[in-house]
């Protein structure tokens, strides 16, 4: 393993001195929302989208259930900065100071060598987006959100912020307010991308929230499978990522988001994800969420069409001091919909590692099946481990099965290994990887590499 | 049973090795709120019937003391409630908890069970189940939280719940929360829900038995593994007997 992988903390903590920070402030007001729209020079409907989700987001309380979020203060979080003045579609012309970063994150190396296209958010706007040739002549787009805004109006007002209204919680919002940059890939009917595209998400600066907007549309039959990557270094100083991303798979299409998060240990990370699927569609999560203070993330399938299927799978690690609250939600609409939930948590250091789920089966959704599964490993007597899965079943025919287990690393398995000449914490981050299996190897390669290495790194001093 | 018989006042009990413990909702004496403490090392036995219908809450708190045992058995028979139950457990060090549950709701029974089990004791051990069978518009709103707390190294827990929804109107919630806070432990719980296939109705109708009469003998069976290794054999003969009556 390279030895930037290794000095883990120093990769991800790194940050750039941002100038740009200076034309920037803390605090959130309607002033800064009608900033935020005219320097994007958007249209009036979003301009109006943004206000409303404003005023939403005055009248909301934090969430009564769940980790505190009381310690966030929404008054120092700076909600807006512009870190490039362009958008660049060729590596070479990224800034030098944003292009370091990112070349140590391995972002166009990823790109060269398995992506079919990649955008890097840095701050609040997009800075870099490409794609390959062959997918644009087969009208595929991708591009940051705020473009297409502009140049594709007619397919984004119909979709944008309809499967997270800003009613839905107080996060969603205030993203609903101030969202900036994001994605937006348009897959056309009958297109099957074989390579996946790639988008990563870095908040540099002191104090920063970061809202980007990611939505999806996989039209009839399409395929494909989209990677989110997001990281922040650390300061000592709350940040906020409270990120959208909306999703809507159409008719026999099929489409995996599978998304590595790594915030520093600042920040929040408070996001929401839904995916509307319909008829014989398919919809496939694969995460990971490593480091931030809190992280509450649940994404969200609505299973609209006859025989729409989910698949949900997770992995989250609670190091010291951070609280992974996290899971899957599913609601079984239409009839003989299916859905499949498998979530791993691993608790380190006093870490806690909590799996709230939902799974409601409305009135007349017929022959729903799902399963759920739930593990937890401990690793140390003071981290804690929960998982509250909801059942709501409006329909007698759903067949359900839910299982859930915790435990400890087997002394057994520990003993073998280390027979075998393994240190100790070798042995144990090896068991620990085995256990998450059943998620990284959904994951392409070289990203399930990166998430067996970050567990390593996370094991570090673990064990004696 | 009366409103009138009920009281908000918490009774405490203290029970010895060797006490069995029968309440029915349908007895005069039946008390709203009671609380239990079994003695270290004692081993009581509990069935609780609740065949008379009322709407208010109940409930009962235990203290399962160091090396003590509870054998504890929920038989929820009435029509037309709508129940809120508190059930809380404390269990201490080697204590052994098997707690066994059936509910049954025939009618439009709204039934709101909420248990918590709290293992607090190194070496405690708890086996819950909570099965349950609805039909026309009944509703159960089922939680069960198993908190296993850092002194709880060496536990040993589990928890199943099973909704059964035999009829288009009935409706379920079921939640089996799971929290762990020591990692020297062995921890799990399932959830499921199930319903007779129109094969089985089929085959059994195709030897001569009407819905209903499935229906009866599936409750039946379900009433015969509830009851299964009772070793009074009049209560066990009694219980059967009194759940046929109920279909």
């Amino acid at each position: 393993m390279n030895e930037e992988i290794n000095s883990h903390d120093s990769l991800w903590d790194e940050y750039n001195q941002s100038e740009y920070m200076k034309d920037s402030r803390p605090g959130l007001d309607e002033e800064l929302i009608r900033f935020i729209s005219a320097e994007k020079k958007e249209p009036a409907w979003m301009l109006e989208k943004r206000l409303a989700s404003f005023g939403v987001f005055q009248e909301m309380s934090l969430p009564t259930w769940g980790p505190s979020l009381e310690s966030l203060d929404l008054d120092k979080i700076t909600y807006y900065a512009r870190a490039s003045d362009r958008q660049a579609e060729s590596w070479d012309d990224v800034p030098e100071d944003i292009k370091r970063t990112f070349d140590k994150l391995g972002i166009p190396k990823a790109e060269q060598e398995v992506l079919a296209g990649v955008g890097a958010q840095y701050e609040s706007t997009v800075i870099y987006h490409s794609l390959k040739a062959e997918y644009k002549r087969k009208g595929v787009i991708f591009e940051d959100l705020d473009v297409a805004v502009q140049k594709y109006p007619e397919l984004v007002e119909p979709y944008f912020m309809k499967l997270m209204p800003a009613s839905l919680h107080k996060f969603a919002a205030l993203h609903g307010a101030v969202w900036s940059g994001g994605t937006f890939l348009y897959i056309p009917k009958g297109v099957k991308l074989k390579e996946p595209l790639q988008a990563y998400f870095r908040m540099n600066a002191k104090g920063m929230g970061q809202f980007e907007h990611t939505l999806i549309i996989v039209e009839e039959g399409a395929q494909a499978h989209y990677i989110e990557g997001c990281s922040a270094p650390r300061y000592g100083v709350d940040s906020l990522h409270a990120g959208g991303v909306e999703i809507y798979v159409k008719e026999g299409a099929r489409f995996r988001y599978s998304s590595v998060e790594s915030w520093s240990k600042d920040a929040y990370n408070l996001n929401t994800k839904r995916a509307l699927v319909e008829k014989k569609a398919h919809m496939e999560w694969v995460g990971g969420n490593f480091g931030s203070n809190v992280t509450m993330l649940y994404p969200c399938s609505i299973l609209v069409g006859e025989g729409a299927t989910a698949d949900h799978l997770g992995v989250a690690f609670a190091n010291e001091g951070q609280i992974q609250d996290t899971g899957a939600k599913v609601i079984h609409v239409a009839k003989n919909t299916g859905s499949n939930i498998i979530m791993k948590s691993i608790s380190k250091n006093g870490g806690k590692a909590l799996y709230r789920g939902l799974v409601e089966v409305k009135p007349g959704a017929t022959n729903a099946a799902i399963s759920v599964k739930c593990d937890a490993l401990l690793l140390d007597d003071i981290s804690s481990s929960d998982t509250v899965p909801v059942m709501k079943i409006h329909d007698a025919s759903a067949a359900i099965a839910h299982e859930a287990s915790a435990g400890k690393i087997n002394a057994e398995d520990l003993f073998y290994l280390r027979s075998r000449g393994l240190k100790e914490e070798e042995a144990a981050a090896m068991i620990v990887n085995g256990f998450i299996e059943p998620i990284t190897k959904e994951l392409p390669l070289e990203y399930s590499v990166e998430m067996n290495r970050m567990v390593e790194l996370e094991m570090e001093g673990s064990v004696g | 049973m009366n409103n009138n018989k009920l009281n908000n006042k918490i009774e405490k009990r203290v029970l010895k090795d060797g006490d069995f413990i029968i309440e029915r909702t349908s007895q005069k004496d039946f008390a709203q709120a009671l609380s239990f403490q079994i003695e270290e090392g004692a081993k009581v036995n509990y069935l609780l019937i609740v065949d008379e219908a009322f709407d208010l809450a109940v409930i009962r708190q235990w203290d399962i003391q160091n090396n003590a045992s509870l054998d504890s058995r929920r038989l929820f028979l009435q029509d037309k409630a709508h129940q809120t139950w508190s059930f809380q457990h404390e269990i201490g060090s080697k204590a052994v908890l098997s707690s066994r549950s059936l509910l049954i709701g025939m009618t439009d029974e709204q039934f709101n069970l909420n248990s918590v089990y709290n293992f607090s004791g190194q070496a405690s051990f708890g086996r819950v189940n909570i099965d349950s069978l609805l039909t026309a518009k009944a509703q159960l709103n089922c939680v069960a939280d198993v908190n296993v707390l850092p002194t709880a190294q060496q536990s040993d827990t589990r928890v199943d719940m099973t909704l059964r929804l035999e009829s288009d109107e009935a409706k379920g919630e079921i939640t089996p929360g799971l929290n762990i806070a020591a990692n020297d432990v062995k921890a799990g719980h399932s959830a499921g829900t199930f319903r007779l296939k129109d094969e089985d109705l089929f085959y059994l109708r195709s030897r001569g038995l009407s819905t209903q009469q499935i229906r009866n003998l599936f409750i039946l069976s379900l009433a015969q593994s509830f009851a299964a290794d009772l070793k009074d054999v009049k209560l066990k003969e009694d219980l059967l007997a009194l759940i046929n009556n109920y279909l």
